[in-house]
């Protein structure tokens, strides 16, 4: 058995053997063939890698002159949509300047037609039609501000219609010339003229009627013929005082009141004053040649504030210096109740008149105020104749009051000074019988 | 005429026209006053500018005789009446009489310059309110110029005449209180004229 077993062992062991040999020998064949396969291999990826980069180059080379070309394009077609919108413009310009073209026209039509001048407007040709336009106006100018005659009517006062001459000085005056009436003319309303009233002008008319140059010119120079000028009515006093209400007439009262009132001072002081020199000179020398005695008989008969205070101060020369001055100081005191009579009543009247006034002035702005509430700020014709009639209280109160102080201070310097006169002649006498004794 | 006096002259009425009925009293007030103050201005010369003792003491040395002004006058006035004899209470009433005309000259127009000063800003007020009745009256007929007035002379009427009632007031005012004042200073001084001549009588 144990040769059999090594019998198959050696058998085993040659037959591996064998096989060894076998097996490197393919080993190599394979080893040999995928050399050559990845050699092959090898130089395929080179030739691929080749090819492709030629193939990139091509298509950036390519890329790049279709980005040029869209660059291109776009500049293309900004410049287009910015010449198309410039055209839009100017085709909306010329769309604007033709309707300003026609509304320049049709103005010029309707204001050239009043004067009887009719344009006709042709769409096609707007040059022409404006240079009529333009030629027409220019003739109409030259002529408007001509001095023209023509024939025609205007109203008189009284409302009655005059037919008769009408000088036109260009559009801004006319003067009519008719019998009987002449004169500037101003718009009545609705195209119409009515004689102003202003005599004056009538020579004006006549003369520039006859085409003569007048050597001064009265005229009344309007904006427009359809707005009728209203007559201006003067205010009269009455008017003026009747617009301040009650308290215009309350002011007014007062006024007279006081101007009464400076009147009879005037009268007094000029009756005292007057008197007192020439009365003072005659004592003296009554006193200096006749005596105390028949100073005072002469004194009787005179009569006067002057007179008084002398014979007060003859009467009692004799009693010592003080006690007669006491006493002409009285008998002037009592005079200067007369002398000053209404003196302050003329003062109150006028510090009382402007306060006065501006009490109406407050009553007459609250009453516009009142009516602003009620209707509002629209109509100024409304607010402005309330705050007028407002003014008026004071202006009246002011007219009163002005007056009042300049006279009542000239009457109350002048009472000063009659005063002064009075004590300084008494006075004066004294010092003279002093010095006689 | 002179043409330029004669410019001169319509301009003036021009300007007098702007303001309205107050512009003419204004302007006689104006006139008035100015001849006041130059008459008070006269009135308050005063003569030398020393003292009343260094005066009375010249004048009664005889070193000095003839009278430039106000106190002057009085002085010598007042040593007159001394040297004739009167003197203490007798002296002083004399005296005293014979400066009442100083007086009085002191005084005079002082009333006057007072009331116009007074007077003018309210002429002014009046002429301002005649405008604002024009320029109300012309807006509620919205004539913005009219033959006699309108709302722009109306306006220029009322601020005007405000403005020249000021313009007289003002320097009136201002020359006035300071004339006042000298001729205050005068009266005192012919008081204490009295006052030296006599007490230096007694004391001699």
């Amino acid at each position: 058995m144990k040769r059999i077993v090594l019998i198959l062992m050696m058998a085993v062991l040659s037959l591996s053997a064998a096989t060894e040999t076998e097996l490197q020998r393919a080993y190599a064949k394979e080893f040999a063939f995928l050399k050559a396969q990845k050699e092959m291999l090898e130089k395929r990826l080179s030739q691929v890698k080749k090819e492709d980069a030629a193939r990139i180059a091509t298509a950036k080379k390519e890329i790049a002159s279709l980005q040029n070309d869209v660059l291109v394009k776009t500049q293309t077609s900004d410049r287009l949509g910015e010449q198309l919108f410039r055209s839009q413009q100017n085709a909306e310009n010329i769309n604007d300047d033709t309707a300003l073209l026609e509304s320049v026209a049709l103005q010029g039509q309707s204001s050239l037609a009043p004067y009887g001048i009719k344009l006709a407007i042709n769409k096609e040709d707007y040059p022409a039609t404006l240079q009529q336009l333009f030629a027409s106006t220019l003739t109409l100018g030259r002529e408007l501000s001509s001095v023209r005659v023509t024939e025609g009517s205007f109203y008189l006062k009284d409302g009655s219609e005059q037919k008769g001459k009408l000088v036109k000085v260009g559009n801004i005056a006319t003067y009519g010339v008719a019998e009987g009436a002449s004169g500037v003319l101003v718009p009545a309303g609705g195209d119409k003229l009515k004689l102003w009233d202003a005599p004056e002008s009538a020579a004006t008319a006549a003369a520039l009627a006859q085409g003569q140059t007048p050597a001064s010119l009265e005229i009344f120079v309007y904006e427009n013929v359809s707005k009728e000028i209203e007559d201006k009515t003067e205010k009269s006093v009455m008017d003026v005082i009747e617009s301040g209400g009650m308290i215009g007439w309350v002011i007014i009262v007062l006024g007279l009141f006081a101007l009464l009132l400076v009147v009879l001072r005037a009268f007094f002081l000029s009756g005292a004053g007057s008197r007192t020199l020439p009365v003072a000179k005659e004592t003296l020398n009554e006193l200096k040649s006749k005596g105390v005695e028949a100073t005072l008989e002469f004194l009787k008969m005179k009569k006067g504030a002057a007179a008084r205070v002398m014979k007060a101060t003859v009467r009692n020369l004799d009693r010592d210096r003080e006690h007669v001055e006491d006493i002409v100081a009285e008998a002037i005191m009592h005079e200067s109740e007369r002398l000053d009579r209404y003196g302050s009543a003329i003062m109150v009247v006028a510090a009382v008149a402007p306060l006065l006034g501006l009490l109406g002035t407050v009553t007459g702005m609250i009453a516009t105020f009142d009516i602003i509430t009620e209707f509002g700020t629209g109509d100024p014709k409304l607010l402005s104749g309330g705050i007028s009639i407002a003014l008026v209280t004071t202006e009246l109160g002011l007219i009163v009051a002005i007056p009042l102080l300049l006279l009542g201070n000239m009457l109350n310097g002048w009472a000063e000074r009659i005063k002064d006169g009075m004590e300084q002649s008494a006075l004066h006498l004294i010092n003279e019988y002093n010095k006689l004794k | 005429m002179q043409p330029g006096l004669q410019n001169l002259f319509d301009q003036f009425l021009i300007y007098m026209q702007s303001g309205g009925f107050v512009m003419w009293p204004l302007f006689v007030l104006v006139i008035v006053l100015w001849y006041a103050l130059g008459y008070r201005f006269h009135a308050i010369k005063r003569g030398s500018q020393k003292s009343v003792r260094v005066l009375i003491r010249k004048f009664d040395s005889g070193k000095r005789e003839v009278p430039r002004g106000l106190i002057d006058g009085a002085v010598v006035d007042a040593l007159k009446i001394v040297n004739a004899g009167y003197r203490g209470t007798v002296g002083r009433e004399l005296i005293e009489d014979a400066f009442y005309e100083y007086r009085q000259e002191l005084k005079k127009y002082r009333k006057t310059v007072n009331t116009i000063v007074m007077v003018s800003p309210l002429i002014g007020l009046l002429g301002t309110v005649a405008g604002m009745i024009e320029t109300f009256d012309s807006l509620g007929s919205m004539t913005l110029y009219s033959q006699g007035g309108g709302i722009a002379a109306g306006i220029s009427q009322a601020l005007f005449t405000t403005q020249l009632g000021l313009v007289v007031a003002v320097p009136g005012l201002v020359v006035g209180r300071l004339i006042d004042r000298h001729s205050k200073i005068m009266e005192l001084e012919l008081e204490q004229i009295k006052d030296i001549v006599c007490s230096e009588e007694e004391g001699k």
